[in-house]
């Protein structure tokens, strides 16, 4: 049986949630699956829900999304990075991507 | 790496979207990707004029230039996008702002990011023909070209002769010049460190008197981040405007976002 190709998009859905969703529909309208992850620093995801948020991606590195806020950009950005490359890796580990 | 090609995976490919912040985050992931799983960055960033190091790593990610700024899909953009598939924020909330508004009045926006390269693509767009009316909301390139910034302007920005004949709003930066006397960034407002209003007062000073006598000089009490100023904008310019044609160029500096 052939499995359908499967694709993760990674965007921050405050500001490319409009293009992630695009994205996603062209994507699965061609028969893949998509599998959001929303790596965002502020504001709100909008246009789509991101199937790992935000919040998974700060917890990941140990910080609650919402303390990220009182951090400086740069300090929030290290965060965000650091969770978004262990969920990548924790991902490809359990072979989900 | 290669026992992945054999065994049953959920996922084939990573996708990445990002302008300045989001091509950093997206690449970190990637990065952590074995070579030869499919990786792909579509970022504003990306251009000719900019190094990759950072995002590439040692990895095989393939970068793609978005040339637009990746803001909103429209008959321009998602051709990147599907080939694909295949704001810096500081004035993001505000071109994303003008973008709804212009949309409810029909027009079709896109956006270029001021990485050197996407003030250079919108310049040459212009003089195309490709839009009716310009908004240039982020003269970055032009502030580092005088600061020997990472990402100066090309040549021929804001020159008279590079616009075109069309409709231009320059924050600032033409038709309409918009001077924001509450200060031109978000670190350039009362209590913050590049709070300096005689520095601003000189600044305009110069700007009106280089100004060519044809164009409209509007000061607004406002910041240049803020929404009164960004209503004043797109009601200036739907009413200044004379064709209804099919794009606006909407220039966004994504460097910094406001929190």
């Amino acid at each position: 049986m052939t499995k359908k190709k499967a694709v993760l998009l990674i965007a921050t859905l405050d500001t490319k949630g409009e293009e992630a969703r695009y994205i996603k529909e062209k994507l699965e309208k061609e028969g893949k699956e998509v599998l959001i992850l929303d790596c965002g620093l502020a504001g709100v995801a909008r246009w789509v829900k991101g199937d790992i948020t935000r919040y998974a991606v700060a917890g990941k590195a140990g910080i609650d999304y919402e303390k990220l806020q009182s951090l400086s950009r740069a300090e929030a950005e290290e965060v965000m990075v650091k969770g978004v490359a262990s969920l990548v890796k924790e991902l490809y580990k359990k072979e989900e991507i | 790496m290669l026992k992945n090609s054999t065994k049953k995976k959920k996922f084939d490919g990573v996708l990445g979207i990002g302008g300045y912040d989001g091509s950093i985050l997206a690449s970190a992931g990637m990065r952590e990707l074995p070579v030869e799983f499919p990786k792909l960055l579509l970022s504003a960033m990306a251009c000719g004029d900019i190094k990759f190091g950072e995002y590439v790593g040692a990895r095989d990610i393939t970068i793609m230039p978005s040339v637009y700024d990746i803001v909103g899909v429209n008959s321009l953009t998602c051709k990147v996008f599907d080939n694909a598939l295949t704001m810096f924020g500081q004035t993001n909330p505000c071109g994303s702002y003008a973008k709804r508004m212009l949309e409810e009045e029909g027009f079709n926006v896109v956006a270029f990011h001021p990485n050197r390269v996407g003030g250079a693509a919108m310049e040459e767009m212009v003089n195309e023909g490709a839009f009716c009316d310009v908004w240039d909301l982020t003269t970055q390139e032009i502030s580092e070209e005088a600061a020997f910034g990472i990402q100066p302007a090309r040549s021929g920005m804001l020159v008279k002769g590079s616009s075109g004949a069309i409709p231009r709003v320059v924050v600032p930066g033409s038709m309409t010049l918009v001077l924001p006397l509450r200060g031109l960034s978000k670190f350039d407002k009362e209590g913050e460190d590049f709070y300096d209003p005689e520095k601003d007062r000189l600044l305009f000073e110069v700007l009106k008197s280089k100004l060519d006598p044809g164009v409209k000089l509007v000061e607004v009490d406002a910041l240049s981040t803020i929404l009164s100023l960004r209503k004043f904008c797109v009601m200036n310019l739907i009413v200044e405007r004379d064709a209804k044609d099919l794009h606006v160029a909407v220039w966004l500096q994504k460097r910094w976002h406001l929190y």
